[in-house]
């Protein structure tokens, strides 16, 4: 009874017909092609990528390199690599001989080196006199931040011609021996040394403090002094027909002062280190007759 | 695996789910928004149904979901309807007052009451639709009885 009277009840209630139709035509209608699951896909592949680009740029910045140089320094390397014809402020006290040297290597790969090497000597001159006025602060930190940019540039250091290396280095001699004359000779004896191997292969904390002429003998005649890390060395450098002999040997003192001669086919050097262990000495005395 | 049409389903359910939804919420502008997004969600679901039976269930089962949907709401909590009663002017007397009483019980109650009486499914099959357990089930449609024979004072035999 109760069942037919609700039943009753319930079927005299009126349904909305427009409502009916309105969803019977949305049932009939094609249905819209959902693309967000596949959207979430590449979603995910591209945040994914992100991600990992993310954490190696993050990985990047706290490697040793960006630890052990400032933004300054980093700004100045590449300004480096970017402008190597730029001349050598005055005021820039974080450059040294070694980064001098290498700019000027790529100045030098870049020209021809057969017959633009006196062009360019005039210019070479000046940022290397510039250059030996500069005393390095923060010696330490920035020859770490060269040597692990050495390391990263090795391909480019060993496909290095020698006849560049002869033609940098006797623009050096030269320009060492116009302080005094203000003439370039041209048939003097010229000084070969590879200063960024030999920098490579000092001990630890060891930094080139001076790389000047010889004042009192021969205008050929370099002296480089380096020090750091409680060590020392003085090389001096005199051309090859200056030798008194040809020798090529290391003597170790009682005072902890290793003397390392070395003659080579046009310089002979003679490096006395103090407090280097033999293995430094050793690996420096083979840098000299490379 | 269904052999009917949307459209075809709606069309079969759409009395079923306006019905119900309209026992809920005693408000036919109510009932048919939930009536409306009720299918609204079945034309825009993509997966398969196994059977009309399941379609039935789901529907049933989305109903009464959206209609507790609605009794949460802020909208219905700050809302007062200026008049509390359904507009049924079209029901007759005796059958306006079965129907008011089965309206005018708890929504758990009304629910079990109307599927079972109108709907004409099993206790089995609302427990099954509603997720419960049938002894549940059983509990409420007999309390319900219980609440419409003392509304109605006897005049209608509850079978």
């Amino acid at each position: 009874m109760f069942k037919e009277q609700y039943k009753a009840a319930n079927d005299s209630i009126p349904l909305n017909e427009d409502l009916l139709k309105r969803l019977v035509i949305k049932g009939k209608s094609p249905q819209k092609v959902i693309k967000f699951k596949k959207i979430y896909k590449y979603s995910a592949v591209a945040a994914a990528i992100v991600l990992c680009t993310l954490s190696a740029v993050l990985f990047t910045k706290n490697s040793k390199f960006f630890h052990k140089t400032s933004i300054g320094e980093v700004n100045q390397l590449s300004n480096l690599a970017t402008a190597p014809s730029t001349p050598v402020p005055q005021n820039n006290a974080k450059e040294d001989a070694s980064a001098f040297f290498s700019r000027e290597k790529e100045t030098a790969v870049k020209s021809d080196t057969s017959s633009n090497t006196s062009n360019n000597t005039a210019a070479f001159e000046d940022k290397k006199l510039a250059s030996e006025k500069i005393q390095p602060q923060n010696e330490e930190a920035y020859f770490h931040s060269h040597i692990a940019m050495a390391d990263e540039a090795s391909p480019s250091v060993q496909t290095y011609s020698e006849s560049t290396q002869t033609a940098e280095l006797s623009s050096a001699a030269k320009g060492a021996s116009s302080r005094k004359n203000n003439s370039v000779p041209k048939n003097e004896q010229q000084t070969v040394f590879d200063l960024d191997t030999t920098l490579l292969t000092l001990p630890q904390g060891v930094v080139i403090c001076e790389n000047l002429p010889n004042e009192n003998t021969s205008s050929n005649d370099r002296t480089i002094t380096g020090e750091g890390n409680g060590k020392s060395f003085t090389l001096s450098l005199k051309p090859n027909t200056a030798c008194e002999r040809e020798r090529s040997d290391i003597s170790d003192d009682t005072n902890g002062e290793i003397a390392i001669y070395v003659t080579s086919k046009n310089y002979c050097a003679v490096a006395k280190c103090k407090n280097f262990t033999p293995d430094e000495a050793q690996r420096f005395a083979d840098s000299l007759k490379q | 695996m269904n052999s009917l049409s949307k459209s075809e389903i709606i069309e079969k359910y759409f009395n079923t789910v306006y019905k119900l939804a309209l026992s809920q919420v005693k408000s036919t502008a109510t009932a048919e928004d939930i009536t409306q997004e009720v299918f609204l969600k079945y034309i825009d679901r993509n997966k398969d149904f196994e059977s009309e039976e399941h379609i039935k269930a789901w529907l049933i089962r989305v109903t009464v979901n959206r209609c507790k949907s609605h009794f949460l709401s802020a909208h219905f909590k700050r809302t007062v309807p200026l008049t509390e009663e359904t507009d049924m002017t079209v029901l007759p007397k005796e059958k306006s007052d079965i129907y008011y009483a089965v309206l005018e019980l708890p929504p758990k109650y009304k629910t079990v009451v109307h599927l079972f009486y109108y709907e004409d499914l099993s206790i089995s099959q609302i427990a099954k639709y509603l997720g419960q357990k049938e002894s549940t089930i059983k509990s409420q449609l007999h309390r319900g009885r219980e609440m419409l024979k003392e509304k109605l004072k006897g005049g209608t035999d509850i079978v």
